[in-house]
């Protein structure tokens, strides 16, 4: 059965959300979650690379072959994200600075390659378009949410682009949210709570 | 079974694959590198802002003699930079930054000495690798830094015999007082050699 453009945009933000169905990428997903700002820059990079690739791949894909295409992919894929990381570090240099060695780590990032291989390649413009914006919204939704519960829950406010957007007054909450182990317990029960919606939407 | 010659042709287009990559990517250095050294600049202008105050003096500027840097390194591994403070033509002192120990990464810091070797100051540059409201208490809380001044060179400056460490800080202030002590042999390193 074909899918249709829609689907193709829909099925990356929920069904095949790459963090929560496909569950890949997750190593630098749980390292930037640690504030809502570091995960709006790293969203913003990550979906750059994921669109601009899916297009450019879905371009050249017939004239690649179809033993070196991996090398071909991960070289398209690694130009994006230097432009990225070099536009970062001149224009953006906070945020360039907080997610340090997670922005070039885009390139070896599953969700990006991920896309290249399982859809772009087999694709046409239009429909990697819409693959990539909609995987893209589903990385951005999760990070999001983790980043918020983390910020909220392990600093007691949300603090980003130099204003306190959220002050819990008289908080002084226990860090572990803010630690790795936080991350942890964070992606379980967010996506728990998404299979759970789901499936009482079945 | 295939031929050399494909074989060739998978090279080839890999090559003209990146070579086509090559060039984005330059037109972007090309677009921000210059913005970049320019907010470098600007930085360091402000880091040092503290420490030019501390001798009076409005500019810093960079030793790049490789002699003397190389003997620095042999003996203060962990000094990173040495600047000249001149004051209307004079070299009245040096400041030289170091990092050195700390928690998950370098304390940097900025000393402050005179050319007769006293202390004038000691700057906390960096604590990004310390814990926050533990290890980075040694840039936010002026008594570390506060008990350098008045001390010179030839001074022991030994932790906990000569420097007391802020206490529950103890690794960050370990770091910071093996960079004083790095940086104060790499000033009579490069003033005995001048």
């Amino acid at each position: 059965m074909k899918r249709t453009v829609w689907q193709d945009f829909k099925i990356g933000i929920i069904e095949e959300n790459p963090l929560f169905g496909l569950m890949i990428g997750l190593c630098s997903a749980l390292a930037v979650s640690t504030s809502v700002e570091n995960a709006i820059f790293m969203s913003a990079a990550a979906s750059f690379v994921i669109i601009c690739s899916n297009i450019l791949i879905s371009m050249v894909r017939k004239l690649i072959y179809d033993e070196i295409r991996i090398p071909i992919f991960i070289v398209i894929i690694a130009a994006f994200v230097t432009i990225v990381d070099l536009s970062m570090k001149a224009y953006f240099p906070a945020g360039y600075a907080a997610l340090g060695v997670w922005i070039p780590l885009i390139v070896v990032n599953c969700i990006v390659l991920g896309r290249a291989e399982a859809f772009a390649y087999n694709n046409g413009v239009v429909r990697s378009i819409a693959d990539g914006i909609g995987m893209s919204l589903g990385y951005t939704g999760v990070l999001l949410a983790m980043a918020l519960v983390r910020e909220l829950g392990g600093t007691g406010q949300i603090v980003a682009f130099g204003t306190t957007w959220i002050a819990l007054k008289g908080l002084n909450p226990p860090q572990v949210l803010q630690s790795f182990p936080g991350a942890f317990f964070t992606f379980g029960l967010l996506m728990g709570l998404l299979r759970k919606i789901q499936g009482r939407a079945q | 079974m295939k031929n050399f010659l494909y074989y060739l042709k998978l090279g080839a287009v890999l090559m003209i694959f990146c070579v086509a990559a090559a060039a984005p990517l330059a037109y972007t250095y090309s677009l921000t590198e210059p913005v970049v050294r320019a907010r470098e600049e600007a930085e360091r202008k402000e880091k040092y802002k503290d420490v030019l105050a501390m001798f009076e003096a409005s500019d810093a500027v960079p030793n790049e003699d490789p002699e003397a840097l190389k003997a620095v390194k042999d003996v203060a591994k962990s000094v990173t930079a040495v600047y000249r403070i001149v004051v209307g033509g004079n070299e009245i002192g040096m400041a030289i930054e170091a990092g050195a120990g700390g928690y998950g990464g370098p304390v940097r810091m900025a000393v402050a000495i005179k050319n007769d070797g006293s202390i004038v100051g000691v700057k906390i540059l960096d604590v990004s690798g310390e814990t926050k409201g533990i290890g980075s208490r040694i840039m936010d809380d002026p008594a570390f830094a506060a008990q350098f001044p008045g001390k010179t060179v030839n001074d022991p400056l030994q932790l906990k015999t000569d420097i007391d460490a802020l206490s529950g800080a103890s690794i960050s202030s370990r770091g910071a007082a093996t960079g004083v002590n790095d940086a104060a042999k790499a000033f009579k390193v490069i003033s005995g050699g001048n």
